[in-house]
């Protein structure tokens, strides 16, 4: 049974500026089904809608977000809870579901001890008395390498790896089945981006939770994740196996993300992508990525491409043949 | 603990120092360049009551002047006196009340002042900053809405026209309170029930108008702090914690909106020591802003000094208190 399934959602930005509403579809149409267990990456450039999918997927929309349409569900223990039940959801809250919102900069309250963030998370859900769960949390934070003095400081006091290390401990501690991941590297030196990947990927084998990684950092999904979807514009243009995605990518975005990494040997010539995704309040018509894509044709720009399926993966392109052959 | 003291507090005090001499001397020097000469215009007032003097006793009297208004001898001769005069709180006698001492018409109307305006000054903020926090969480609720919009009507309307208002309408219409002053007229002031019952009574109306005026001030500003707040991602991680709501409210979004409220709340306790000057004319109330007002209308130069360099050091003061106790209520000030 998929943990999440996700059927032609849509949740907008609704902004009143001046008397004229602006509509911003950061999420428009996305279907997506979340496998137990599995590591699922959620890739796309900056602005096309990632931290939007995941606000949403953690129950934390507030307006001006909104959705519009679509029908999603949770599906733990063989209950369906649809989103939006606010009181099912919230018994899940963190014992089932824990979200890693982007920026660890931010996430925790500056002006308390990280033993005060910590029992405000724990106390619904841990029936020991604050000496022993004291002592339990120094222990877990302890196998994620942070020293017991952390309990006692206050965010600022801490380094970013500090503070990540920290913000997935409470993620973790309750050993959730699904836990949401928004960029959890970005803003960090590229050692310690290593060390956070290596805790997760641990933490996920011991305690079998499924992820949803975002992240724009297409190397970090090739290291940690199971199955990738691609995202674009608001919408997801291609959904395969990590393998899939990077030993054939069908999508030409998807082409054209890889292509812009920069290679080990140092030979590629960066052929990636030009120019900037298209604002949301605004898209092009047809296929959002026609303005900029190398393989346009006309009816690109008129009609919008289905997500259409190929064997065990997706992808929503004109060009692809029937067969899952890529025609450009 | 050492080092805390020589980062943190060693520059504060230099600070605090400086601000006083800086301070201090413009209000030396203010007066000295206006056109208006204090004893020439004394002189104007002593002959518009039709007395004649000879040269010789208007020589005399302009130097006796001269010395009542530390205006004698050079001018850095002036500059050290007007010192001496600041430190030991001596501003010489008032010219309308002579010869009481400046300092004696200050301490009688200092405890009015503080009594009245610095109560009125809590209560404000403590009821406009818990109301803007809780409306400003709960933002799309009805209730919510009706406090902001009862908090925009009161806010732009001047002061002195709600106070005047109120006194008209609570004191003459309807004469439930006394219409001014601070005890009853006549009475001397003691130490009994009654009088304090009294004072009480007397200080009712002018400290309603203060405080519905400064709680619309606070509540509008700790609103749209609190909606700023609660757009962070920490009150977000927390809201997908399912941490409890209450626990939200306070030790999130209300504990990280209240720190530019107390900062906010120290300047306004620094102009305390200025006097209410509307209040205290409107509701004829015997505080320092009725006393600065009476010295201005009646060019009585040394209290108006006396009066001003007090609010000098007030402010100061305020601040530097502000910032020894800024660490203990924000854990990010202790380590820098
Ligand atoms: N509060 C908001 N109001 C209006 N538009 C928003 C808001 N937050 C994000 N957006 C818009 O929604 C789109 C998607 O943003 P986001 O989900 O943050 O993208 P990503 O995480 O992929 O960078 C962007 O165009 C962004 O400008
Ligand atoms: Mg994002």
């Amino acid at each position: 049974m998929n943990v999440v399934s996700l059927e032609g959602l849509k949740a907008h930005y609704i902004n009143e500026l001046y008397g004229a509403i602006k509509t911003t579809r950061a999420v428009d149409n996305v279907s997506l089904d979340i496998r137990p267990n599995e590591i699922l990456g959620i890739a796309g450039e900056s602005g096309c809608g990632k931290t939007t999918l995941l606000k949403i997927l953690s129950s934390t929309i507030k307006p001006p977000l909104k959705i519009v349409q679509g029908k999603a569900a949770f599906h733990f223990d063989g209950k369906e809870i649809e989103f939006g039940d606010e009181a099912k959801l919230d018994e899940h809250r963190w014992r089932t579901i824990a979200y890693i919102p982007q920026g660890s900069m931010h996430v925790l309250n500056p002006v308390r001890k990280i033993r005060h963030t910590f029992h405000d998370f724990l106390e619904h859900h841990v029936d020991i008395d604050r000496k022993e769960l004291d002592r339990r949390i120094t222990d877990y934070l302890q196998q994620l390498g942070l020293s017991a003095k952390v309990l006692n400081s206050y965010p600022h006091e801490l380094s970013g790896g500090m503070k990540q290390r920290v913000i997935i401990g409470l993620a973790t501690y309750l050993r959730p089945k699904l836990i949401l991941c928004d960029e959890p590297t970005t803003a960090l030196d590229v050692m310690v981006q290593r060390n956070i990947v290596q805790l997760l990927r641990r933490i996920q084998k011991e305690q079998g939770n499924t992820i949803v990684l975002v992240s724009h950092d297409l190397a970090l999904h090739a290291n940690i994740t199971d199955r990738i979807a691609i995202m674009y514009a608001g919408k997801l243009v291609e959904i395969a196996s990590t393998k899939q995605i990077f030993d054939r990518p069908l999508h030409p975005y998807t082409r054209l993300l890889i292509n812009s990494l920069p290679s080990l040997d140092g030979t590629n010539e960066l052929t990636g992508l030009s120019g900037q995704p298209p604002v949301l309040s605004d898209p092009p018509p047809g296929c959002r990525l026609h303005p900029r894509c190398p393989y346009v044709e006309t009816r690109c720009r008129t009609e919008e491409p289905p997500l259409r399926t190929f064997g065990d993966r997706t992808a929503a392109c004109f060009r692809i043949s029937d067969g899952g052959e890529c025609e450009y | 603990m050492k080092q805390f003291l020589l980062i943190y507090l060693a520059p504060r005090l230099v600070q605090y120092v400086v601000v006083i001499f800086i301070g201090v001397t413009v209000a030396f020097f203010a007066p000295r360049f206006s056109p208006v000469d204090p004893v020439e215009s004394m002189m104007a007032k002593v002959e518009g009551l039709g007395m004649t003097m000879d040269p010789e006793s208007v020589a005399r009297m302009k130097e006796s002047l001269k010395d009542l208004y530390g205006l004698g001898g050079s001018l850095p001769e002036q500059y050290l006196a007007f010192w001496k005069r600041a430190v030991t709180l001596d501003f010489g006698p008032s010219l309308t009340s002579f010869p009481t001492p400046v300092s004696a018409l200050v301490k009688r109307s200092l405890p009015w002042t503080l009594g009245l305006l610095a109560t009125a000054l809590g209560i404000s903020w403590l009821l406009g900053s818990f109301l803007g926090g809780v409306a400003g969480y709960f933002e799309s609720r009805k209730w919510s809405k009706f406090l902001e919009a009862g908090a925009m009507m009161m806010y732009p309307i001047p002061y002195f026209i709600s106070a005047i208002a109120m006194q008209i309408l609570l004191a003459y219409v309807f004469p439930i309170f006394p219409v001014g002053g601070a005890y009853p007229f006549g009475t001397l002031p003691e130490f009994s029930l009654g009088f304090v019952l009294s004072i009480l009574q007397h200080a009712i109306l002018p400290g309603l108008s203060l405080v519905l005026i400064g709680m619309g001030w606070w509540f509008l500003s700790m609103k749209a702090m609190i909606s700023r707040v609660v757009a962070e991602d920490y009150v977000t991680f927390a809201q997908a914690g399912g941490v409890s709501s209450r626990k939200i409210l306070f030790s999130y979004a209300m504990r990280n909106a209240i720190l530019p409220q107390v900062t906010s709340l120290f300047m306004a306790i620094g102009s305390v020591f200025s006097g209410a000057i509307i209040t205290e004319v409107v509701f004829n109330y015997p505080g320092l802003g009725l006393l600065l007002r009476k010295a201005i209308a009646t060019g009585d130069y040394s209290v108006i000094m006396g009066v001003i360099v007090m609010s000098i050091v007030a402010i100061a003061s305020a601040v530097l208190i502000l910032d020894l106790i800024y660490p203990l209520i924000d854990p990010r000030i202790r380590r820098k």
